[in-house]
């Protein structure tokens, strides 16, 4: 009777020998029957194991019938265990094998073996360098496949190592964390990929090795989930760009939402505004900056007050624009005043003027959600009344073009019967009220790269 | 035969009847006639002559002015008897010349009858259409109301002179006291709502805009020399272009002498209280009441256009007309 460390022990020096060249073949002699175990190492050297369904010793009576189960096509290292030492066809049969093959290590103890592999497996060293695969931009911009150093060879379960690492807006799975494994002639082979969904963004990245092809990735400064990424390799580095796209490192996206239609119509746009704050939101975080403005139109009416344009929140947060928009839905019903036009000149024109001046690398996005046509700043073929303040869409418009990377949205009613202006802020994304894809929205306000831009694996700083 | 001794005549030469289509202004235009009169304080103001129609005057005037509701659209025949009273003062310095103050007193017996009424398709004489011919037949005056924005978009105005016109001269020029073949009327021809984007526009266009240097408002205003050219022009624009027939058919059944063209508007410009002047920019004066309907109010305050002229005009002139008549009679008979 062996204890279960001799075990152990013999079991780690049979996986150490473990090879490409050379599999191993683990015969476990249990109480019901022989379980074959066969090991081998893939193609980035990580051991792996299965087991054969358990053959009865009932079918193993005869000496022959023994031999045939442990036979193997290649020179392989054999560990014989017998796992059930009390019973005497464990015994037996451990005797007839170690007669057949003299140079077979053979062991008495009772222990789970399949566990006590797994165990073993996973404590074994690496034989392999381990690298996370990243994306190197060369000094001209263009983009290549590289790595980040993870684990040396010899390497054991419980290392970890911290890295920092860049990441840039990826698709709807998120940013790929690949493992890949090479010896000595730098030949990769995947080990394992990750994948989390991540705003653009430095992030200490903490590996912790687990074993061999058993890598953990944690992020102690983002709250984002570590999943099994199922996608096809080839189709991963096919997505890579060959530049660098343009930075997104921080945005400010300006709502102006048209109320005054009526509770159903008022609160549709507000939703919609709110899909495509949650969307950008998504991809940004906390780089993301969030006005909100809703308006109504003017009201001439003799003495009444007129005051077309809420400012709801200026520049903050997207969880207080969320609640800035919610607040909107649940707050009294603006006077439904003038009819035919809703004051968008006016909403335009107080953009324009607290819109301070551009910061370096922000993109700033105008999306208006209405239908009505603004006031004319002096009376007009439309015939609608000139807008009380004489404010002037079209100047508005053109203040706001001459900002720096500015885009434009527009959720329209009815696009098909969008006027002027509205056809010119839907410039750069426009959709119809009824059918809103928010993410797409906002990727066209270029607040999420488009998918050309965007980027698969971490950025290798240098 | 004594006509001139029977029963008390009917006085034609007093009454004057509105004439225009539906929804061309005609029950607003004497809405707006007492604002027009306090407006100009040269003394001038309007009176009932009776019960009922001082009603009408205080109710057309006051949902006008401060409501700044619209009429309803007229049912049938509105008959109004009003006066345009001249100023006490004015009367006396005359009394202290000559004359007792005959002429500072005009009566206007009004006749509103819905537009429906002039619509061609009312063929034949019966019912309210034969009592508006009759009507015609009756008066002297005619207060003719010409919607350049329904002509834009119905182009209609001719359909309804044709029909009426025609039965009009009918009943009329058989009688041997207008052998010449033209009807004794007086015709005011109004063209309305000067203070649209399309008719002031038309008239900017044609350069008949003028400024009044001492129109404390400022208000632009077309000439009287001018307002027919502008009336042409605008029958130019005419939807169906059947307008061009409205002149012609005009001065063809009525003595050229006897028609004038006026440029009007019953609530005139939107004036901002806060500058309280006519501003280029910003002049309309209707509000919509709601997308749906095309319902409109007043925006601002009224300040009439060419409201108190025509009636003046047409009442003076019928005076004169009247006071020439018996001579001209005597002259006949005597021949
Ligand atoms: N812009 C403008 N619109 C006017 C003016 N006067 C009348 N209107 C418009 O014309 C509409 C019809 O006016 P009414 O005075 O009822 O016309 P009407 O000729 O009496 O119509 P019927 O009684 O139906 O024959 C009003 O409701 C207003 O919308 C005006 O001075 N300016
Ligand atoms: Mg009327």
């Amino acid at each position: 009777m062996i204890e279960p460390d001799e075990v152990r022990k013999a079991a780690a020096a049979a996986i150490a020998d473990l090879s490409g060249e050379r599999p191993l073949l683990v015969a476990d002699l249990a109480a019901e029957g022989l379980v074959r175990w066969d090991l081998h190492r893939d193609a980035a050297d990580t051991p792996r194991g299965r087991s054969r369904p358990v053959i009865p010793w009932d079918e193993l009576a005869t000496d022959d019938a023994l031999l045939r189960a442990v036979r193997t096509p290649r020179p392989t290292g054999l560990l014989l265990v017998n796992t059930f030492p009390e019973g005497a066809r464990g015994a037996a049969a451990l005797d007839a094998l170690r007669a057949a093959h003299p140079h077979a290590v053979a062991v008495s103890s009772d222990v789970r073996l399949g566990e006590l592999l797994r165990d073993v497996i996973a404590h074994t060293p690496l034989t392999r360098w381990y690298d996370l695969v990243t994306l190197n931009p060369t000094p001209e911009g263009r983009l290549g496949l590289g790595t980040r150093q993870l684990f040396p060879v010899g390497a054991r379960r419980g290392d970890s190592n911290p890295l920092a690492v860049d990441v840039e807006v990826a698709d709807e799975h998120g940013t790929v964390l690949a493992v890949v494994a090479s010896g000595k002639e730098r030949r990769y082979s995947l080990v394992k990929k990750d994948a989390v969904r991540l705003a653009p963004g430095r992030y200490t990245l903490d590996a912790e090795l687990r074993g061999p092809g058993r890598v953990r990735f944690r992020l102690p400064d983002a709250d984002a989930a570590v999943v099994p990424d199922e996608r096809e390799w080839e189709a991963l580095v096919a997505s890579v760009p060959d530049r660098m796209p343009p930075r997104v490192t921080a945005a400010h996206l300006v709502v102006a939402v048209e109320q005054g239609d009526g509770d159903e119509r008022d609160a549709d746009r507000l939703a919609r505004a709110e899909q495509v704050v949650a969307s950008a939101a998504d991809d940004l975080r906390d780089r993301l900056r969030v006005s909100v403005l809703t308006y109504g139109p003017h009201a001439f009416e003799r003495r009444a007050p007129d005051e077309p344009v809420a400012v709801r929140i200026w520049e903050g947060g997207a969880a207080r624009a969320l609640e800035a928009l919610d607040a909107a839905a649940h707050s009294d019903p603006p006077p439904r005043g003038y009819p035919r036009a809703a004051a968008l000149e006016c909403a335009l024109t107080e953009v324009a003027r607290r819109l301070g001046p551009p910061g370096r690398d922000v993109r700033t996005a105008v999306l208006a959600l209405g239908a009505r046509p603004p006031f004319p700043p002096r009376v007009h073929p439309s015939e609608i009344l000139p807008c009380p303040a004489r404010n002037d869409w079209a100047r508005a418009l053109g203040t706001l073009r001459t900002y720096p990377g500015i885009a434009f949205g527009a959720i329209h009613d009815r696009p098909e019967e969008a006027d002027d202006v509205w056809r010119q802020l839907g410039r750069d994304a426009p959709a119809p009220l009824a059918a809103v894809d928010a993410r797409r929205l906002a990727a066209s306000l270029g607040l999420a790269p488009a998918a050309a831009q965007r980027l698969p694996f971490p950025i290798g700083t240098p | 035969m004594e006509p001139e001794r029977g029963l008390p005549p009917a006085r034609p030469e007093h009454n004057i009847a509105m004439w225009g289509p539906p929804g061309s202004g005609k029950t607003t235009f004497l809405a707006a006639l007492h604002i027009a009169l306090n407006r100009r304080q040269d003394g001038w103001k309007v009176v009932g002559a009776n019960g009922p129609s001082t009603d009408a005057l205080i109710r057309l005037t006051g949902s006008l002015a401060t409501q700044g509701h619209f009429p309803a659209a007229t049912r049938g025949i509105e008959r109004y008897r009003w006066y345009l009273v001249g100023a006490a003062e004015r009367a006396k310095r005359f009394a202290l010349r000559r004359r007792p103050p005959q002429d500072v007193r005009i009566g206007l017996d009004l006749l509103d009858p819905s537009g429906e009424l002039f619509d061609q398709e009312h063929s034949g004489y019966a019912g309210v259409h034969g009592e508006l011919v009759d009507n015609l037949v009756n008066s002297r005056g005619i207060v003719f109301l010409f919607d350049p924005v329904r002509e834009f978009e119905d182009g209609d105005a001719f359909d309804y002179l044709h029909g009426v016109l025609s039965q009009l001269a009918n009943r009329m020029l058989e009688s041997p006291e207008f052998a010449d073949g033209m009807l004794p009327h007086h015709v005011a021809v109004c063209i309305t709502k000067f203070d649209e984007i399309r008719v002031m526009e038309t008239a900017e266009k044609l350069r008949l805009v003028t400024v009044d240097p001492d129109d404390p408002l400022g208000f632009p205003k077309v000439e009287e020399e001018d307002a027919r050219d502008l009336f042409r022009a605008l029958c130019g624009v005419s939807a169906t272009g059947n307008a061009e027939l409205v002149h012609n058919t005009l001065i063809q059944y009525f003595r050229p002498e006897r028609v004038r063209f006026f440029v009007t508007s019953a609530v005139g410009f939107y004036v901002d209280p806060r500058v309280g002047r006519f501003d280029r920019d910003d002049y309309q004066n209707l509000l919509p009441e709601a997308e749906s309907s095309k319902a409109v109010r007043v925006r601002g305050t009224i300040h009439p256009i060419n409201v108190v002229e025509p009636l003046l005009w047409l009442g003076r002139s019928l005076a004169a007309a009247h006071r020439a008549a018996p001579a001209a009679r005597a002259a006949g008979t005597g021949r």
